[in-house]
């Protein structure tokens, strides 16, 4: 069962998104912030994680930087709103392998995971 | 549906017309998909009307509810409110989060974040269709949830706007799922955004 974890400040889109997935049998661990996601990233090591960008403590971009330092082969996707391109971009240079526009639509976070870890 | 056209000068209010019907009917979708449960929005009345009669829409400032804020920005600035009283937010909630109606009286850190998400897509499937059809790139910032009375609310946002004597774009709004619950979508643009976002839509 591939491992995915869920790293957004917004309880409720936390909520939903790993009902959505652990219904199509996928584990689930979830983060609220980027450095909490960097921490459970190391302590499960994850299939994939979804990340957002703006989040507090530390924000998505800086928390895909510390993952990728940590090891190289993590799969991130990015979960940005509209008219965040510039940050989108970053964080692909910074590791990231693709994105997910919000708001977030079940079949478009079902397709990104299965074509990360099928 | 009633519209009124205030005093602006241009014929395509129909057309901003079946734009916001068509973002509340996919945004309404969408979010049923996102919660699991059905919820259609609705927008029986889309006015124009001038900045300043917006608090009287909802009942007058003194009226205390709850606010999904977001800013835009992009070729057109302005502001996205949703508003809901009191008693609709927290029915609100209980219709999203599938809860026994009238269990939310105040809100917690699942409900605002629930009705963030909410303001999240009606507000991008709203400037979406309008970014689309004018050819200009308009986006929301995200949302910001607050509880207090409307005039308070509005008097943050309208302090740089009320000066100048522009309108504001209001549709009432209807959230229907187990229960009918009705809110309200403002559009308040800055100066002569509403214009020029219409004179865009005309070419």
């Amino acid at each position: 069962m591939a491992k995915i974890l869920l790293v957004d400040d917004a309880a409720f889109m936390r909520m939903r998104c790993a009902k959505l997935l652990t219904d199509n049998g996928y584990e689930v661990d979830e983060a609220s912030n980027g450095q909490e996601g960097v921490d459970k990233y190391m302590a499960i090591k994850p299939d994939l994680v979804l990340m957002d960008i703006t989040m507090p403590i530390m924000d998505g971009i800086q928390a895909v930087e510390e993952i990728k330092k940590r090891d190289p082969e993590a799969k991130v996707v990015m979960c940005s709103a509209l008219g965040q391109q510039t940050m989108v971009m970053a964080a692909i240079k910074a590791g990231a392998k693709d994105f997910i526009v919000k708001p977030y639509q079940p079949e478009k976070i079902l397709d990104t995971v299965k074509r990360f870890v099928g | 549906m009633a519209i009124t056209r205030g005093n602006l000068p241009s014929d395509n209010i129909e057309t901003l017309k079946q734009l916001v019907n068509q973002a509340l009917e996919q945004s309404g979708r969408v979010f049923s998909e996102m919660v699991g449960n059905q919820i259609t929005i609705k927008a029986p009345v889309i006015e124009v009307i001038p900045l300043k009669n917006v608090a009287d829409i909802t009942g007058g400032p003194g009226t205390v509810g709850t606010g999904i804020y977001e800013a835009v920005t992009g070729n057109v600035g302005g502001h996205l409110l949703l508003f809901f009283n009191q008693e609709s937010a927290g029915h609100l909630v209980d219709m999203i989060l599938e809860k026994p109606m009238g269990t939310t009286a105040e809100l917690d850190e699942m409900d605002i974040s629930a009705l963030s998400e909410l303001g999240n897509v009606t507000g991008s499937f709203f400037l979406n269709a309008v970014s689309d059809r004018s050819c200009m790139e308009i986006y929301p910032s995200t949302p910001v949830v607050v509880t207090d009375m409307i005039g308070a609310i509005l008097s943050a946002i309208l302090a740089e706007l009320s000066t100048t004597g522009d309108s504001a774009l209001i549709i009432k709004t209807e959230f229907v799922g187990s229960q009918e619950i009705m809110g309200y979508f403002f559009l308040l643009p800055e100066p002569y955004a509403l214009e020029t976002i219409l004179e865009r839509l005309e070419a």
